[in-house]
């Protein structure tokens, strides 16, 4: 069997042993979940985006949020003409004393900046679409998106964080499949990351989320301090 | 009717043609499952998973032709997490399927200690390493047809069955060495 022509097909062979009938119980329980949840009309099933589409991350997977951002741009446009002609308005004013060169200019207000916040949509391991908002204290963070779980991913409780380049994590976490709003928290210069969680109930099955974090430096994943915080 | 009706009545709330539906892609979805995580009652589990995921998501689905591509998706999903729960959770207790025949092995399985030698390398590989060699050497997909699968580029359903494959070979031959090992201390 060690032979490398024959290992092909010998596994090909042992693939073909075991069961090739399912058993009724699976069957049975979706049937009777499909009758206990009859399908409502969608009217905005249209918006939704297609299972089998190509994965993208970011605002463009979801194009309900496309539509509101650009509503959001329209009314924000429309809102820009009309303050503008308004200050248009009164910029003509009487004539007077030209004002003195010494005139104190008006001082700056200081910047309402605080941490960056992004919104990353991502699809979990069974196919659940559920998004992460992801706070960014650091300054640091120069993009989030979706990823795959990295594959020595044990799913423990914790926050897994693995470099793929040097300014670059993948950030995994467990988490149940109803909770659909995640917020991890990037602390002062990357030192730290909180994830903010759903706590799960009952038996839900656990599923694994991971996202991609994509630093303007490197961020070494053994220098950065985790915690899960599961909301009660 | 055929399955794109099936898929369209379905996908419009007919429970019937759901079922219908269900009943033809059972066997299908459960035998990958089967293979993926090599225990029935996780198979099982993920094949629930899987099913009930096709009913709540079918409206989603707007091409209708790609309902086995989806499907092979969705299995494959429910097995690698039901994998890596079962990680989390310690070694489950192993049992032989009911009915798997070794008197119906094809020749190339020869011994009892190649199926042992395989089910032992084969467990040590990433959930997501077993899918790919179980889609290609089970579900007979092609390269194009796994990538369109699992949603990945194609160069990485690629790179993903060569580490498979390596990581399988390897540990059977660690495995072949430690049994020689033995045999010589005996």
């Amino acid at each position: 069997m060690n032979g490398t022509n024959d290992f092909v097909g010998v596994l090909g062979a042992w693939l073909e042993e075991g069961p090739t009938r399912a058993p009724e119980r699976p069957m049975e329980i979706a049937v009777e979940h499909a009758r206990s949840h009859p399908r409502r009309r969608d009217r905005f099933g249209f918006l939704r985006p297609d299972v089998m589409a190509p994965r993208r991350s970011g605002p463009l997977a979801r194009p309900a949020l496309v539509l509101t951002l650009v509503g959001l741009l329209v009314i924000g446009a429309v809102g820009a003409v009309l303050v503008g002609s308004l200050r248009d308005d009164q910029s003509v004013v009487p004539p007077g004393p030209t004002p003195s060169p010494t005139a104190p200019s008006p001082t700056p207000l200081p910047s309402p900046s605080g941490p960056a916040t992004l919104a990353v949509t991502i699809r979990d391991d069974v196919g659940n679409e559920t998004f992460v908002s992801v706070v960014d204290a650091s300054g640091l963070l120069a993009g989030a998106e979706a990823a795959e779980p990295s594959e020595a991913f044990e799913g423990d409780e914790g926050l897994e964080l693995v470099n793929e380049t040097p300014a670059t994590l993948v950030v995994s976490w467990v988490n149940c499949p109803t909770d659909t709003g995640n917020r991890l928290l990037i602390g002062v210069a990357a030192k730290s990351m909180t994830l903010e969680r759903g706590a799960c109930a009952g038996d839900a099955m656990a599923v694994v989320k991971a996202i991609r974090l994509t630093f303007s430096q490197p961020v070494a994943a053994g220098s950065v301090e985790t915690a899960v915080v599961d909301r009660r | 009717m055929n399955q794109r009706e099936l898929v369209e009545r379905a996908s419009t709330g007919d429970e019937t043609a759901f079922e219908a539906l269900v009943r033809a892609a059972s066997n299908r979805l459960y035998a990958i499952a089967y293979r993926i995580l090599r225990d029935q009652y996780l198979a099982e589990d993920a094949l629930q998973q899987t099913l009930v995921t096709i009913w709540n998501e079918l409206p989603r689905l707007r091409d209708r032709d790609r309902f086995d591509a989806w499907t092979y998706r969705l299995i494959v999903r429910a097995s690698t997490a039901e994998a890596r729960r079962e990680r989390r959770g310690g070694s489950p207790i192993r049992l032989l399927p009911d009915d798997a025949d070794a008197s119906r092995a094809p020749d190339e399985l020869r011994t009892v200690a190649d199926r042992d030698q395989l089910e032992r390398g084969f467990r040590k590989l990433t959930p997501d390493q077993r899918a790919v060699l179980v889609l290609q050497h089970f579900a007979g997909l092609s390269l194009a047809e796994i990538a369109d699968v699992l949603g990945i580029p194609i160069g990485t359903a690629g790179s993903r069955l060569h580490y498979a494959t390596r990581s399988l070979r390897a540990a059977l031959e660690t495995d072949a060495r430690s049994a020689a090992g033995k045999e010589r201390l005996a």
